[in-house]
């Protein structure tokens, strides 16, 4: 019940933050350019009074941002409300074991080296952003790996001192190259302007995929939050769901990641919202804090992209400034 | 033990004095500054053209007394260093940074500063007589080198004007007051020549890209906004605050820019590429095929404020009004 709500509210927040922009065009004719581009219906709709430009900046630049603002913050926050549950971590965000820094690392390189290999429509830095953070992760799971276990507390330091690893060499690369030092800078700082249908289309498969194939997991979620001995004598293979959410939770938020840069905060906070609200249960936990994430993040663009028009803020900045005090809100009003 | 305590009273007696004497020396050298200050105004008016002692003021309100013509210069900024070669003090030249590369003869200058800083061991090693540094520069930096006897000029010019006021501040810092009255003058003539030729023209829509992902443009108040206008172009860009905002890709496509400029910083990043980027195939610029980067020199000409700045004028005006350059 509450995911349908909030599902209705997703698709009514991208109708909503679709329409509102800062070129001056009427609401109704941005109706009619999606409509326009849309199988069957497109007979019944012409757009040749509306200028070109229109066209463009609605169907080209402004649609395809908000649907890879809701597919970025729902993986971050899917991906967060998994990770907070498996490691039993209210300090765990998607970025803990080594996801950002990798995908920092990779980025820096393709940048440093002016390396060129376009590959699907995806450009350099974000396929070397990908490969970046699944390196990292992989790095981090085998040093972590005992025998067959993987210990959590040995995989969040793995983790921890992966990143700093890899940011370490970061900073040797950036000083050394000063001349890419702000476009580093830039990549890191995050956004979800001007990237197209192409990257969105890329990725949205593999990403509704990985969501939908962690809902499967909920449950074992559920039994290992009462801990992971009495998980596993009550049937659940720990271990192995241990793998899973950690490769489909890195898939989900590398794929985000390598298209849109590192966008702070969501990933932590957006689950503990939900939790706050509707509960540690992860069969709605999951799913709602995908939803929620979607709805925040377009929301947190919508406000960098229109406040000091013509200019843009970097969204990072937004999701912190509006998250930040409504979550100590909300942390405050629950331990009432 | 008795020994001990009179080693350890004789050392604290010994940090003592040097303290003091050292508080006692800063002192002198304050009350030195303030006479300069106060001889200010009398100096520049008996000063003869070439003669020292001369007072300069640089951008950030620092007076120097500069008392002989300095043999010994260090600069730690391109551009300062692409002025004081066209002054034909190249051969006095001792230290550049990393970043110095024009004229040729600059490279093979002493590199003492880079982008992680200057080696400031170095400066005083070498024991210049004048260091131009970078901006403001650092402000410890500057007291040490101040300390040190070392005469210490910063300069941070954002518009023609400011490169031609800074261009006669080095020269009369130098002694070479007549060969930068020069230098400005050929400038300034370029820069009218160019500007005339220019004028009548339709203005065209321009806009300057300084880095894509996200799109950031050159707005007002940057030394690339002054050239445009100059040009004859209207940056579209000239109405967002600091010089280097990040730009909505929406308000791009609709003011439509007639003109597409940036520099050619990636490898990846070509005409074609620009052209395939989401939204912009319905640009004037792209239809009309008026994407123009600046490669290697011209992209270093454009972005540097020193005394290229007529050619970085000449390159633009030929981006936007190519048909007046055949």
């Amino acid at each position: 019940m509450v995911l349908l709500g909030l599902s209705a509210i997703l698709i009514l927040s991208i109708g909503f933050f679709s329409v509102l922009g800062t070129a001056d065009i009427r609401s109704i004719d941005v109706f009619r350019i999606v409509l326009s581009k849309i199988p069957i219906i497109k007979r019944h709709i012409s757009i040749e009074d509306l200028p070109a430009s229109h066209e463009a900046i609605i169907w080209t630049i402004r649609l395809p941002r908000v649907l890879l603002g809701v597919l970025v913050g729902a993986s971050l926050s899917m991906a967060g409300a998994a990770f907070q549950g498996l490691f039993k971590n209210p300090m765990a965000d998607p970025y803990v074991i080594g996801i950002s820094s990798g995908a920092a690392f990779g980025a820096t390189i393709a940048i440093v080296l002016g390396i060129n290999i376009s590959f699907l429509n995806i450009s350099t830095i974000s396929i070397f952003a990908f490969i970046g953070a699944l390196g990292a992760v992989f790095i981090v799971i085998n040093i972590a790996r005992v025998s067959h276990k993987i210990p959590t507390t040995t995989l969040l330091l793995a983790g921890i001192a992966t990143s700093q690893f890899l940011t370490a060499i970061m900073s040797l690369f950036m000083v050394m190259n000063s001349k890419d030092l702000a476009k580093i800078v830039y990549w890191t700082m995050g956004t979800l302007a001007g990237k197209g249908w192409k990257p969105l289309v890329s990725i949205s498969i593999p990403s509704i995929t990985s969501m939908i194939i962690m809902n499967f997991f909920v449950k074992d979620l559920n039994i290992m939050l009462t801990g992971e001995e009495s998980a596993q004598s009550m049937g659940v293979d720990v271990e192995k769901v241990k793998i899973y959410v950690l490769v489909l939770g890195t898939f989900m938020v590398s794929m985000s990641v390598s298209i849109s840069g590192i966008i702070g905060f969501v990933g932590l906070i957006i689950p503990h919202m939900v939790r706050i609200v509707l509960g540690a249960d992860h069969k709605i936990l999951l799913p709602a804090s995908a939803l929620v994430g979607g709805i925040f993040m377009i929301f947190a663009d919508l406000v960098a992209r229109t406040v000091i028009s013509p200019m843009e803020l970097p969204v990072g900045i937004i999701t912190a400034l509006f998250g930040g005090p409504f979550f100590l809100y909300l942390l405050r009003a629950s331990k009432r | 033990m008795k020994k001990l305590k009179g080693l350890a009273l004789f050392l604290s007696l010994l940090i003592l004095v040097v303290t003091i004497s050292g508080c006692t020396q800063n002192k002198g050298i304050e009350n030195e500054l303030k006479v300069e200050d106060s001889s200010l105004e009398d100096s520049v008016e008996i000063r003869d053209e070439g003669d020292f002692p001369v007072v300069v003021e640089d951008t950030f309100g620092n007076v120097e007394t500069i008392e002989q013509e300095p043999m010994k210069i260090i600069s730690l900024a391109p551009s300062n260093t692409e002025v004081l070669f066209e002054l034909g003090l190249g051969d006095r030249v001792m230290g550049v940074t990393s970043y110095c590369d024009y004229p040729e003869e600059a490279k093979t200058k002493e590199v003492i500063g880079d982008f992680s800083g200057n080696n400031l061991e170095r400066i005083i090693e070498l024991n210049p007589d004048l260091v131009l540094v970078y901006g403001s520069g650092d402000e410890d930096e500057n007291r040490i080198m101040r300390d040190a006897g070392i005469k210490v000029l910063g300069f941070m010019s954002e518009s023609l004007s400011e490169i031609v006021d800074d261009i006669k501040t080095i020269g009369k810092a130098t002694g070479k007051e007549k060969e930068a009255e020069e230098l400005v003058s050929r400038i300034v003539a370029k820069k009218d020549s160019i500007v005339e030729l220019v004028k009548g023209e339709n203005e065209v829509r321009v806009f300057y890209e300084i880095w894509h992902d996200p799109l950031m443009g050159a707005g007002k108040g940057s030394f690339m906004d002054e050239l445009i206008t100059l040009a004859g172009g209207t940056n579209i860009a000239d109405d967002a605050d600091g010089a280097y905002p990040q730009y909505d890709l929406e308000q791009l496509i609709e003011r439509d820019p007639e003109i597409y400029l940036s520099a050619h910083d990636m490898e990846d990043k070509t005409v074609e590429s620009i052209k395939e980027r989401p939204g912009y195939s319905v640009m004037t610029a792209i239809i009309n095929n008026r994407v123009h980067l600046f490669y290697n020199d011209e992209a270093d000409i454009v972005s540097r404020p020193g005394p290229r700045i007529s050619e970085a004028l000449e390159i633009v005006a030929k981006a936007i009004h190519p048909q007046l350059f055949e």
